[in-house]
């Protein structure tokens, strides 16, 4: 009833209204093809410390306020759902996809490292748990394998170029859906999705398990929301006051289905068994986030099935026993007592360390994500003037946080936690600009402050995911440097580079043991303990020896970091090529290899 | 043609285009794995890329949503695309534990569920027409 009032008092007449939505899909296409100019021409042989940011010219700027105007008037004017979802894909595609339109080399480390576990599952092995924790739940990685194979692709690290513009155009789509179903009206599911968008700088949208367990997330509370959705007509207070607790029981008893349909209500149920099957062997967070969820949907009493999230309890307990039994022995799930401390260090004080540009990075993506969430206390306190219901959405909001101080996940369970409650961060932030009743239409001063906000927080986006840029983003030289090493090593001869990032695994990933000095000289401060580090690990692997590879993106992550202390890398490449064992076997513009090799030296004596 | 076979107040109307959508999912179930057989390289190389990328990620979870009757909610798209990769991801491990690394068998099974379910909802939709 809400969305016919208030189409028919906002809508133009419906030949002018498909014009100026044809317009705006028009507008959307120049905006996309300004992106992709203003990405490809940018220098990125100039990118610092903030990342990529500082290097895109104006057309791309343009792009991103084209695209913020256009969204704010689009709603005003009330345009057809299509042109709203051009914008949105336009959106998606300028944001996320600059990377790929800027270069054509998958972005950062773990996309190669993908690759590469699926091209070992490609071989035929089983997967074996005792290599590393991705063998543990291989789901998504033997599905993509088994694509891979099917389509008669070599690898899947083609797929990685555009995985993230793909990714976050099916969560933006899960995400409206989620609103539509919570009772949002069309524009504040709109202006919903489109916050949640910019706000999805977390950079886990890539070719990975996270980014397909971040779309089941989304589907399951689509389904618990839509078709397994619960209500009560009776308020909770008097039952408390009656009766205490037995009086919430019965209280929760009173619940009524949503959906009329049982057919539908099974199905709805089925699915959810089928995603929830699908995403515990391929991630192994997920499964906990989508627990919370269900368990904060069922404790509101808006859950016609609560016992989901114990069955999916008991599914993701029989996986970590059987599947991922290797996973468990020295990982223990729950974080001893210091949990708040740790989580708190790994994820916040670690992270403001490094260059001047790269604090000033972490910064902004420590303030944006307050931002967001003080303009989403905003939205909530606005929300019983607007007549909006958002219980629902502050209780998914917040869920996902309980998770922090159970785990650190290696430094990233905040990061994974504002992603889990982004979407309804959004839905509560968009709140603001819903007008209050009985206004349907959004006001000019409304419209421009959507298109400024838009704009600051496409700003603050692009610079909050691409802020490590200067070491995450690849050269053609680097990837034949990564190609060079991998011809010149021998069967079973470690792998070492610098740092992380580099573009390597790809391939033979069993084949070859691989680690960074980054890792391997934490515990030394001087170039000649680390230097000794790395040649007792030479001597280790025996006659094939090691082969070192040093990158540009790997060069410049220990300095805008302060990975290694200062000459340290430098010290390290003297003695190598110092030692009768060592030689440099390849060198061009942006990456060097070296070979450390006990049979060498032999020979040499 | 209408996409959703569903009414307004939430049920079910089997009509013609629900059947031919139930149709066209059971021939892109049987078709579209049939690329297959087209060679890794040369001119039909990327239309057995397509063919077999709009397969997996489309195929078995529009078939899925269609058999539960969850379409017509404006859902399709995104419900379609992750419960397409959450089956193949189903199958595939599966094949990965007890299977001999033959990838031929899991892209079977996939078409023959997606071609069993799309069944299932053409004889549903059929029986509800026929008085």
């Amino acid at each position: 009833m809400t969305h016919l009032l208030e189409r028919k008092q906002q809508a133009p007449a419906p030949s002018r209204r498909a014009a100026e939505s044809a317009i705006f899909v028009m507008v959307a296409a120049i905006c996309i093809a300004l992106g992709a100019w203003g990405s490809s021409t940018a220098d990125l042989s100039a990118v610092g410390g903030v990342g990529l940011v500082a290097v895109l010219p104006g057309t791309y700027w343009a792009a991103i306020i084209g695209l913020n105007v256009a969204f704010a008037v689009a709603i005003r004017r009330h345009a057809h759902g299509w042109a709203l979802a051009a914008l949105t894909v336009a959106l998606i595609i300028v944001i996320v996809g600059a990377a790929a339109m800027a270069v054509d080399i998958p972005r950062g480390e773990v996309t190669f490292r993908h690759a590469g576990i699926v091209d070992a599952l490609s071989s035929g092995m089983r997967p074996d748990g005792s290599i590393d924790a991705y063998f543990d739940w291989p789901g998504y990685f033997s599905w993509l394998s088994t694509v891979a194979k099917a389509a008669g692709l070599n690898g899947v690290i083609g797929l990685g170029l555009w995985a993230p513009v793909l990714t976050v155009v099916v969560w933006a789509a899960l995400v409206r859906n989620i609103f539509v179903a919570l009772g949002a009206t069309r524009n504040w599911a709109w202006v919903g999705v489109w916050l949640f968008v910019l706000g999805n700088w977390i950079d886990q949208d890539y070719l990975s398990p996270q980014g397909f367990g971040f779309g089941v997330y989304l589907a399951v509370i689509l389904l618990a929301v839509g078709p397994l959705a619960a209500w009560t007509s009776v308020p909770l207070l008097p039952y408390l006051r009656e009766s205490g607790v037995v009086g919430l029981i019965d209280w929760w008893r009173e619940r009524q289905p949503l959906e009329p349909d049982s057919r539908r209500r099974t199905g709805a149920l089925v699915l959810s068994v089928v995603l929830i099957a699908g995403l515990i062997p391929s991630h192994q967070l997920t499964p906990f986030a989508v627990v919370l969820a269900l368990l904060a949907i069922a404790a509101l009493g808006r859950s016609w099935a609560p016992w989901l999230a114990l069955l999916v309890i008991a599914m993701a307990s029989i996986w970590f026993l059987t599947g991922a039994e290797n996973f468990l022995d020295g990982h223990p799930l729950i974080q001893n007592s210091a949990g708040l401390q740790n989580a708190a260090s790994a994820n916040l004080v670690d992270r403001l360390e490094g260059s001047q540009g790269h604090e000033v990075v972490a910064r902004v993506r420590i303030l944006f994500t307050g931002a967001m969430w003080m303009l989403a206390v905003v939205g909530a306190s606005m929300s019983g003037r607007r007549k909006l219901k958002i219980t629902v959405p502050v209780a998914l909001a917040f869920a996902p946080f309980l998770l922090v101080p159970m785990q650190t996940y290696g430094g990233e369970m905040l990061l994974r936690a504002a992603l889990f409650s982004l979407p309804f961060v959004a839905l509560l932030m968009a709140a603001i600009f819903v007008p209050p009743p009985p206004q349907q239409r959004m006001g000019l001063i409304t419209v421009a402050l959507l298109a400024v906000v838009g704009t600051v927080l496409s700003v603050a986006s692009v610079t909050a995911r691409y802020g490590n840029s200067a070491f995450d983003m690849f050269t053609q030289s680097e990837m034949d440097g990564v190609s060079a090493a991998y011809r010149l090593a021998p069967d079973r001869a470690l792998l070492v580079s610098a740092a992380h990032p580099t573009p390597w695994q790809d391939t033979e990933y069993i084949e070859h043991p691989a680690t960074t000095l980054q890792d391997l000289c934490k515990p030394v401060t001087t170039a000649d303990e680390c230097f000794q580090l790395l040649r007792g690990r030479a001597w280790e692997a025996g006659e094939p020896g090691l082969v070192l590879i040093v990158t540009r993106s790997s060069e410049k992550a220990i300095q805008l970091q302060g990975l290694l202390p200062q000459g340290m890398l430098d010290g390290v490449l003297e003695r190598v090529m110092a030692d009768p064992a060592g030689t440099r076997a390849f060198v061009n513009h942006d990456s060097a290899v070296y070979l450390l090799n006990p049979v060498a030296e032999e020979n040499a004596s | 043609m209408t996409w959703s076979p569903i009414r307004a107040d939430g049920l079910d109307t089997p009509s013609a285009s629900s059947r031919t959508i139930s149709t066209t999912v059971i021939c892109l179930s049987v078709l579209l794995p049939l690329s297959m057989t087209l060679p890794e390289s040369g001119m039909l190389s990327p239309v057995r890329v397509l063919c077999m990328l709009v397969f997996f990620f489309a195929v078995p979870g529009l078939a899925l949503v269609r058999a539960f009757r969850l379409d017509g909610l404006g859902w399709t798209p995104g419900l379609a695309i992750v419960s397409s990769i959450a089956m193949g991801v189903i199958v595939t491990t599966a094949w990965a534990y007890f299977g001999t690394g033959n990838w031929l068998p899991p892209v079977v099974a996939l078409a023959l569920c997606s071609v069993a379910l799309g069944l299932w909802r053409l004889a549903a939709d059929v029986r509800e027409v026929t008085p």
